[in-house]
């Protein structure tokens, strides 16, 4: 290896002790409402980041008052699935220790709060704790939250893959005692056997580490931006075996060429015994050969074009001692979710509804936090987050559909008139709490849609999907690179705009216009439309189009 | 230096006086108000006083950020062995602020403490404090 240095996080990820830091200390710090510096990496591997408002700094320091300091909370919920009593704990702890109260569904297909104060960090672990939810490893250096798709139609098939992200979920936990320790029995655990991470060691892996599993046709979690994906393969409803993809990966900074979104490399074919052996194997090559100098360099992707797929392949076959299979060959056909009621083959029906950037919180005439809170007292099956930040009520008997239905509307959390434009469009969170953010997103999108809706019907496409995504900054939360349309925030109120997507997620967009306007993107948006309407051929998406065009790509 | 509310106005002034003189003994400060996120009056001076050690101990009291109210009287009760042997050690005790209640109880509050830590009677312990008074050692400024 290079003589370079190792990036600051290696330190403190070395110093931290397996995750405890001095967060004890900070905690007890009565005069600040942050944590100290170096806590605050380690946090994130208890699921949680520090931030402030931005939109009230300056005033605060005229004030000298610190910065609002807040905590961002993320749950664990592997495949986004919970229960309506689990529901009604989320809902209350969102009411009763956040400020924002806001439950926010994410990507990564989990909730996640907004603004904690730094006292009450303790209370909403222990309250997701009652309930046997955990933030562990929702943030950090570690494999992330678990994605699953939600498939609520093939239920046997959904059932067993939910178990297969659990599973895997749990086999790549990290095994320190730190969280228990500092956040729930709140003292140190006595324990004469020295602590250890039998896969990550101690200094955990170089960067985050994302894992999905899907089910063809339906790649709503974007399977090829993870790190590490499995395409379950079934026959008659069997699951037989996964493909398994690794190296995929949204983030890229401005500026810097050497960062790039990558979809992920098929590796090949594995039966589902392998699936934990072949998710370590991928893991630990990655914490071993991956680059711990820069973190803008560290993730698998970058590993693997460095090691190149066939070697980071055999290396995999070594450790794990399973030789892959040729890829089995899979169609998908969409990667937005499907709104409204199906239902499944177990005879149970499944409403999912749809919720703007995933925001759950009472607006006016748009009571979705209560709506939800009244269904999940009545509701009898499951909740699943799905990884386009919109929530199914799964497994309803069709004696129970009618209830679930009236309290939806009623809360306007269903049956309104949302054009599928707006059904597909996706943002991050970004500004006023994201520290990352260059621009607005979340709060931002909304309108640039009603813009996007006025010119798709003056260009007759108000029919057509079109998968648009905002996110506030390059590193790509809203993964707005598999978007047919995408934007990433530059500076306040000014994008790139990405064209290209094929709306299934399997290809990613082009770079089009750098660095423009809201106005500017109203034209180049009006004149694509213009051609699309104009020049497309039956049933072309426009993604599609834009390149058949030689518009974008070769 | 005990200064909740307004209170915490000359105190402000001691440790600019001291950052300016570059003082080099102990100092502690007990502040009080409502609500941490709004009313840590000073928060960012005193946050660098303390990183700088111009100011070397800092309790602070939010009344209304937990359902049982907290005080700076609060404080001194929970530090009050190691209030006593500054007191010992010729500490200058000063209050300032509301008059009507918060003095009133913080003076109580150093009866006990001393009592407590002396092992004197109330009378003694009223004695004690007369003593500092006489001798400019226990001063207030209160409206």
């Amino acid at each position: 290896m290079s003589e370079k240095k190792l990036s600051a996080n290696e330190g403190i990820k070395t110093r931290s002790n397996f995750l405890r830091g001095t967060i004890t200390d900070g905690l007890a710090n009565e005069i600040t409402g942050a944590l100290a510096a170096d806590d605050t990496q380690v946090t994130k591997f208890h699921g949680f980041y520090q931030q402030d408002d931005r939109d009230i700094r300056a005033e605060r320091k005229e004030q000298k008052l610190e910065p609002l300091h807040s905590f961002m909370l993320r749950a664990r919920v592997p495949g986004g699935v919970c229960t309506p009593a689990q529901w009604l704990t989320i809902n209350n702890i969102a009411d009763e220790l956040t400020m924002s109260g806001s439950i926010r569904l994410t990507t990564r297909q989990t909730f996640q709060y907004h603004g904690i104060l730094k006292g009450d960090i303790r209370p909403v672990i222990q309250g997701l704790h009652s309930v046997l939810l955990d933030s562990i490893a929702a943030c950090g250096d570690v494999n992330r939250n678990v994605l699953a798709t939600t498939n609520p139609i093939e239920s046997s098939l959904h059932k067993d893959v939910y178990q297969w992200a659990v599973r895997i979920s749990e086999h790549l936990l990290p095994k320190t005692r730190a969280y228990h320790e500092i956040w729930i029995d709140n003292e140190k655990v006595a324990s004469s056997e020295p602590e250890e991470e039998p896969i990550y060691g101690p200094t955990y892996l170089p960067r985050k580490f994302k894992t999905a599993v899907v089910v063809p046709p339906h790649n709503d979690v974007d399977v090829y931006t993870n790190d590490l994906g499995f395409i379950a393969i079934a026959e008659n409803g069997v699951l037989t075996g996964f493909n398994v993809t690794a190296g995929g990966g949204m983030g890229a900074t401005h500026g810097e060429p050497d960062t790039y979104p990558r979809l992920a490399s098929d590796l090949g074919f594995i039966k589902p015994d392998d699936t934990l052996k072949v998710a370590e194997a991928i893991l630990t090559t990655q914490r071993d050969f991956g680059n711990r100098e820069s973190r803008k360099h560290a993730r698998l992707k970058y590993t693997i074009d460095r090691m190149g797929v066939d070697a980071f392949r055999k290396e995999v076959e070594a450790r794990s001692g399973v030789t892959f299979e040729p890829v089995v060959p899979v169609t998908f056909t969409q990667q937005g979710d499907r709104l409204g009621w199906v239902e499944g083959e177990d005879g149970k029906h499944h409403l999912t509804l749809f919720i703007e950037n995933g925001r759950i919180l009472d607006f006016p005439g748009r009571p979705l936090k209560t709506g939800l809170l009244e269904i999940a007292k009545v509701h009898k099956g499951d909740f699943r987050m799905t990884a386009n930040q919109n929530i199914i009520v799964a497994g309803v008997a069709p004696e129970d559909r009618k209830q679930i239905e009236q309290l939806a509307r009623k809360h306007n959390l269903y049956g309104g008139t949302l054009t599928v434009l707006r059904e597909n469009a996706m943002a991050c969170v970004a500004l006023p709490t994201c520290a990352l953010a260059m621009a607005e997103a979340e709060r931002y999108l909304p309108d640039l849609i009603t813009h996007y809706e006025a010119l798709q019907v003056k260009h007759g496409i108000e029919k057509d999907a079109i998968v648009v995504r905002m996110t506030g900054c390059p590193n790509g939360c809203g993964r707005p690179y598999v978007a047919e349309i995408g934007f990433v925030g530059k500076a306040p109120g000014r994008y790139n705009m990405h064209i290209g997507g094929n709306g299934l997620g399997t290809r990613l967009n082009t770079l089009y216009k750098e660095n423009i306007t809201e106005a500017t993107i109203l034209e180049e948006t009006d004149a694509l439309f213009a051609r699309y309407a104009a020049e497309r051929v039956a049933g072309e998406r426009f993604g599609d189009f834009v390149h058949r065009a030689g518009i974008v790509g070769a | 230096m005990i200064g909740p509310g307004t209170g915490i106005a000359p105190f402000r002034a001691f440790l600019q006086e001291r950052d300016a003189i570059e003082a080099k003994g102990k100092s502690w400060l007990f502040f009080g108000n409502p609500h941490f996120t709004e009313d840590f009056l000073y928060q960012v001076e005193l946050q660098d006083y303390l990183s700088r050690g111009i100011l070397t101990h800092l309790n602070v009291a939010f009344s209304r950020d937990q359902p049982q109210k907290v005080y700076v009287q609060d404080k001194l009760r929970k530090n009050a062995a190691e209030l006593y042997r500054w007191i010992q050690d010729g500490a200058h005790i000063y209050i300032c602020g509301d008059g009507q209640r918060m003095a009133k109880d913080v003076h109580a509050a150093l009866l006990d403490i001393v009592s407590e830590q002396a092992g004197l009677d109330p009378d003694g312990a009223e004695v004690l404090l007369d003593d500092l008074r006489a001798s400019g050692r226990y001063q207030r400024d209160v409206y």
